[in-house]
């Protein structure tokens, strides 16, 4: 509990809070290493953005004051184009797809080494979801989408999506979204179901249409040094962990959509099943302008299409 | 002393003073662009905050140099003759250290992180926005030397006139 | 010992001699941070994490309304526009023992609350009102404490951003019902207040002595409109979705600015660029604080200081009545050492369990955490809107805590009854039924 000790204190941040499935991933992790070589190492977790937020925390980590970040991956896009193949519009299949891709190595294994001449090694990925359009009126159509003020994060690929649906893009911090849909700077957000309940979205826009426009991941990134510094045993315990935290947290994740998508019906919040087709149709101007734009994403994005299908 | 000091108090009124006019103009511009060209600008969000970053940490040094910052002058205030003068170099000193190693260590070392990471709204290196870091260190620093040294002579005088 | 109690002590030892020293306060809170956080993590590490939590605690989209509403608040001071509203306020309420002080905190539950930041409210208002206080006759100390006391009202009456960062970390609190919950407790607070400044402008003789005429009241009212209207856009422009809070901060400066240059023809080029560096200089002062309240915030939580302290005061007593008064200890001493943010994103998944246990609901603890915490952020030595009071009245710290301290105890006692009575915070939400 805080003693000093000679055991190796390894500290691991995220933005999520406690209930959150990345939590409970990360929570495993720590168990399984402790239990294993809890003599040698202690795993301190920080929840909440305590030590920082999204870009902040990579930050610390490249400095060595974090070990490991649990980070959403759009966030690493600063660090490795490899990122932003996430950013395009109806990349995958559907979400089934999505995990396919994930879980086939050498896909994977581009993903985690693109960052690692920065000093960030991607360890584990964990599911986001999928990103839908939810808005206080009805989005069946394309049509519906016209002249809408929508927020979103800010990337180029983002805005070039709501761009591309006739809809004007607004760059907004998350924490500001509940207000401003509330009084009507922006119509519109884009984000997976957790948004209506944890973030009560779903006091404010009724109305949740599963357009499944983009499927984003969460991953776990390491210090290079701190990797470097374990022994081939110790990294092979760690590994197992950081796979252990990745099925922990898919497996939460799919329990946790399903009790929010109920939570947000008792909320009032109604979901709309669209026919996707019309909207991925629309996109597909995007998609394409966004790989001429960046041609180093063409070999990942023909490798996605051959895994799903 | 005196001038490098007043030309240094000048040029970085001025960069603040242009700085927070072009703040208001861009968060005006990011309200207009929104409504009457419908298209709104990414990257002014971004611009807007590295920009006040900048104003801040400038004009952070600008007051160093003007000894502005809050602090508590219960002890100060009392202290006259060698002690007060002992106390003034030391809070000097102390600032300059931490300007030395925050400011100016850490703040290189910040920049070194950002020279790896393109911002994705501005599409630049982060490095030119960090750099606010280190040349707010070297400027404080810079403050601090005057100062001493005009502490130094204020205390060499009112000691020839016979005053301690 | 356990690092964090050494971290804990180092850092309230060292921040006390230097503060008592006449070190600047940030240096202060830096000097401190470092110091504790060589006992986890080595000097390489330490001193760039540093360095970045300087830049990131200022590299907050919301906090540029400071510097705005500064600026907008010096352009209308210079310009003429702030003399026109409060003779209106005068006009109506003149007659009430100190009631430009009162104005002051119908202004600060107003303005904290559409913009959303007390350091804002406090900044403006204090460069509006405090001159034309001290021109009425008005002890400058008092009129900087009422101006202070009151700036962070706004943070619990709606909109708020701490309420949102609350039913976040909470685990999803409904956002509708903490709005509504604070808007009892915000007001009381205000209230509490303007009684205590009733009773000391009584005894000072801060009364208006004229009996104005219905036609000097209209000519008054005429010359206000300019004026208002800068109000009526900047409140129904936020409030009615045209912009956030921190455009409108921006739209504030504009308007004011075309007023006093082409209406009124107050304020020349040169009258301006002085406004605009003291303006930048007063920000930087207020945000060098916050920087350096970011690096001590971070030392805190990575040396495990909170849990510590929670650890500490939860172990006392199983009497809920004692465990709630050891918890709003613990938080009013966290809140003097800490911002509200960090303080709230920190301590929601610490003590809300405890809470619950004691059959709270997650509605009334976020009330009172937030309420608890709001205090802090007038409380040395970390706290964001007393020093930009201070600052932005030019009176010293140690002047201005005597006659702050009986504002403390009024808004304490509000404590006492938003804690032991979840009514407070409750009937406005089941009201609309929400809780
Ligand atoms: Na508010
Ligand atoms: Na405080």
């Amino acid at each position: 509990n805080g003693e000093i000790s000679s055991k190796r204190i390894i500290s691991v941040a995220t933005v999520q809070p406690e209930s959150h499935a990345i939590y409970l991933g990360l929570k495993a992790f720590k168990d399984y290493v402790e239990e294993e070589m809890g003599d040698k190492f202690e795993i301190r977790l920080f929840t909440n953005g305590v030590i920082g937020g999204n870009s902040e925390a990579l930050e610390l980590l490249q400095m060595g004051s974090l070990d490991l970040v649990a980070t959403s991956g759009s966030n690493l896009e600063a660090f490795a184009n490899e990122y932003k193949i996430f950013g395009l519009p109806y990349l995958f299949n559907d979400e089934a797809s999505f995990r396919k891709v994930m879980n086939d190595e050498e896909f994977t294994d581009v993903i985690y080494n693109s960052t690692a001449d920065k000093g960030i090694q991607g360890v584990a990925w964990f599911s986001n979801g999928v990103n839908n359009f939810y808005a206080s009126k009805k989005i069946e159509t394309p049509e519906d989408l016209k002249g809408l003020k929508i927020r979103v994060q800010s990337s180029e690929a983002n805005v070039k999506l709501v761009q591309g649906f006739d809809a004007a893009a607004v760059v907004m911090a998350y924490g500001e979204v509940y207000t401003a849909l509330q009084n009507g700077v922006i119509d519109a957000g884009t984000n997976p179901e957790m948004a209506l309940v944890d973030m009560k979205h779903g006091e404010v826009a009724k109305y949740y249409s599963r357009t499944e426009h983009q499927i984003f991941t969460d991953m776990l990134v390491a210090n290079t040094d701190f990797l470097d510094s374990l022994t081939v045993e110790e990294r092979q315990i760690f590994q197992e962990g950081f796979k252990l935290s990745s099925q922990v947290s898919n497996e939460a994740w799919d329990k946790r959509i399903s009790e929010v998508t109920k939570e947000a019906t008792e909320m009032g919040v109604e979901f709309i099943t669209v026919d996707k087709q019309l909207f991925e149709e629309m996109q597909k101007p995007v998609k394409e302008a966004l790989l001429v734009s960046n041609p180093e994403l063409q070999a990942l994005y023909e490798k996605i299409q051959q895994i799903q299908n | 002393m005196g001038k490098v000091k007043r030309i240094m108090d000048k040029v970085l009124s001025a960069a603040c003073a242009a700085l927070l006019s072009f703040m208001t103009l861009l968060a005006t511009y990011q309200v207009i662009s929104r409504y009457v060209f419908s298209s709104p600008s990414t990257m002014s969000e971004d611009l807007l905050s590295y920009s006040f970053v900048w104003v801040s940490l400038l004009g952070t040094a600008l007051v160093f140099g003007q000894k502005d910052h809050m602090n508590l002058s219960i002890l100060s205030d009392r202290l006259v003759g060698v002690n007060k003068f002992v106390l003034s170099i030391f809070t000097e000193l102390l600032i300059m250290f931490i300007a030395i190693i925050v400011f100016l260590f850490g703040g290189t070392q910040v920049v070194g992180v950002g020279a790896i990471q393109i911002s994705p709204t501005l599409n630049i290196s982060m490095d030119w926005i960090y750099i606010v870091l280190p040349i707010s260190g070297v400027l404080i620093v810079i403050y601090n030397c005057i100062n001493i040294i005009q502490l130094i002579q204020q205390f060499n005088e009112s000691k020839k006139e016979g005053i301690l | 010992m356990s690092v964090a109690v050494t971290a804990g002590l180092l850092i309230f030892f060292t921040i006390v001699i230097l503060l008592l020293l006449g070190i600047p306060i940030g240096i202060g809170l830096i000097v401190a941070s470092i110091l504790a956080i060589t006992q986890v993590l080595g000097f390489s590490a330490a001193v760039p994490s540093s360095a970045l939590k300087m830049f990131q605690g200022i590299n907050i989209f919301t906090l540029l309304a400071i510097p705005f509403f500064i600026l907008a608040g010096n352009i209308m001071n210079k310009g003429g526009i702030a003399v026109r509203l409060i003779n209106l306020a005068t006009a109506l309420t003149g007659r009430i023992p100190g009631s430009l002080a009162q104005t002051n905190v119908v202004a600060n539950m107003l303005f904290g609350s559409v913009s959303g930041s007390g350091t804002a409210a406090v900044s403006a208002m204090g460069s509006i009102m405090g001159p034309i206080q001290k021109k009425e006759g008005y002890d400058e100390n008092f009129t900087a404490a009422i101006n202070i006391a009151t700036a962070p009202t706004g943070l619990l009456i709606p909109p708020s951003t701490a309420l949102i960062t609350y039913a976040l970390v909470s685990g999803g609190t409904s956002v509708a019902a903490l709005f509504l919950g604070g808007i009892i407790p915000g007001i009381l607070w205000g209230i509490s207040c303007m009684v205590v400044a009733f009773f000391y402008a009584k005894k000072k003789g801060y009364v208006g002595k004229k009996q104005i005429t219905l036609n000097e009241f209209f000519k008054v009212a005429l010359d206000a409109i300019p004026s208002l209207l800068l109000i009526i856009i900047v409140v129904f422009g936020i409030v009615g979705g045209i912009f956030t809070a921190t455009e409108g901060s921006a739209i504030a400066v504009v308007y004011s600015l075309l007023l006093s240059t082409i209406f009124y023809k107050t304020i020349n080029l040169k009258e301006l660029y002085v406004i605009l560096i003291d303006s930048a200089k007063l920000s930087a002062i207020i945000m060098f604080l916050i920087g350096s309240s970011n690096i001590m915030a971070w030392v805190m939580s990575f040396t495990g200081i909170p849990d510590m302290m929670a650890n500490l005061i939860l172990g006392i007593s199983d009497n809920p009545i004692i465990i709630l008064l050891a918890i709003n200890i613990l938080l009013l001493f966290v809140g003097t050492f800490m911002d509200l943010t960090p303080a709230i994103l920190i301590f929601t998944p610490i003590l809300l369990p405890v809470c619950l246990a004691l059959g709270m609901t997650p509605l009334h603890f976020g009330i009172m955490l937030t309420f608890n915490l709001c205090i802090g952020t007038i409380t040395p030595p970390v706290g964001n809107i007393l020093f930009a009071g201070i600052k932005v009245s030019s009176v010293k710290l140690e002047k201005v805590m005597p006659q702050i301290l009986k504002f403390y105890v009024a808004i304490v006692v509000v404590l006492i009854l938003v804690t032991y009575f979840p009514w407070f915070s409750t009937f406005l939400p089941s009201l609309a039924g929400l809780s």
